[in-house]
């Protein structure tokens, strides 16, 4: 168990590195696809690490618990911190709250009017930039002038209309 | 193992206890009182963890941790990551995100497909996409960031201090607006 949290620890420092490293340098539109294999290329390198180091320690307290426990744990760590490290991601580069703090910050006195920031962010520019986005990364499906729902768009769309109406929480957004 | 079963169970009941509220329609400081939601069943992951066996009285020998300070660690980061990175976030997207306002507008359009202007005007059952930035300014001033003086949106010193650090962070991540955005 002590050996899968420390191979988790260990993984999630490497997917990290490797993450910032792709989020400085990589193309735009390949971030999100190379981040997400850089994950699975984690996941998969702590069954095979911890495969062969509970081998190795067979007796230790460090592999107590043996192989199944030692990547029970390794995953639960690594998925956890990326849980906590993604949304923090992209509150940096998608939030339109702090996109809009960063474009008033350097002007005098820190100061902008809103008319000017509704011309910014009430945009037919913005949106159609978010819709491109969204259809780029699969959730829809450009239909002519229009956009339509992927498979994986409508599901996405229906487990949260799910989850709003649960919660109580209004349409929201 | 009894780490992993003992956060389970926490997370569940923080689950039922958020659901709870978010269902008697409270609207006000949601976020906070999930926060408060979340300390106040801490303690009792922690209680529950001392008071029990290490082998919950039925686990294996090979299933118990033999360290039970990194045990209970080990709890609270999975109890914890149940939370920021599970319920709050589910929260936040579910009432917040604006790319998944705009998927369930689409659903539930009667054609099931939306332009870019009736995306606009159509977005949050409605309200448009003029309503939901509106939200943003209206949050960033309750949470003392900003205020709006005169017509123009103010960062306050807190707000410079957040946007500053923002502002470095979309630098190096190379999303910063450009001099023609900004200017």
């Amino acid at each position: 168990m002590i050996l899968g949290l420390l191979a988790g620890l260990l993984w999630f420092a490497l997917f990290f590195a490797a993450h910032l490293a792709v989020i400085r340098w990589a193309r735009p539109e390949l971030k999100a696809s190379i981040a997400q294999r850089l994950f699975l290329a984690g996941l998969a390198g702590i069954a095979i690490s911890l495969w062969s180091a509970t081998a190795g320690l067979q007796g230790s307290p460090l592999a107590h618990g043996g192989l199944i426990m030692a990547i029970l744990w390794g995953i639960l760590t690594y998925v956890g911190l990326f849980v906590l490290y993604m949304p923090f991601y992209y509150t940096v580069v998608a939030s339109l709250s702090v996109r809009t703090m960063v474009m008033v910050h350097p002007r005098p006195d820190a100061r902008m009017p809103v008319a000017e920031l509704l011309e910014k962010f009430v945009s037919r520019r913005l949106v159609g930039q978010r819709l491109v986005t969204m259809a780029t990364n699969g959730f829809l499906i450009p239909r002519g002038d229009a956009y339509a729902l992927s498979p994986k768009g409508r599901l996405t769309a229906a487990m949260f209309s799910g989850i709003k109406k649960l919660w109580r929480l209004g349409a929201g957004g | 193992m009894k780490a992993i079963l003992i956060a389970a169970l926490a997370e569940l009941v923080l689950l039922a206890c958020i659901s709870a509220f978010l269902r008697s329609g409270s609207t006000r400081r949601r976020a906070e009182s999930m926060l408060i939601a979340f300390l106040s069943v801490l303690p009792v992951l922690l209680v529950a963890h001392l008071l029990t066996p290490p082998d919950l009285g039925f686990l294996p020998a090979e299933l118990v941790m033999p360290i039970a300070c990194v045990d209970i660690a080990f709890a609270v980061f999975l109890y914890s990551v149940g939370f920021f990175g599970g319920i709050l976030q589910l929260y936040n997207l579910a009432d917040r995100g604006f790319s998944l306002r705009i998927l369930i507008d689409i659903l539930e359009a009667p054609s099931q497909v939306m332009t870019l202007d009736g995306i606009m005007q159509g977005y949050s059952a409605d309200r448009g996409i003029a309503w939901m930035y509106a939200k943003r300014l209206e949050d960033m001033q309750s949470a003392g960031l900003a205020k709006v003086e005169g017509g123009s949106l103010v960062l306050t010193r807190k707000g410079r201090r957040v946007a500053g650090l923002f502002a470095w962070l979309q630098e190096f991540a190379r999303v910063a607006p450009t001099p023609s955005e900004v200017a």
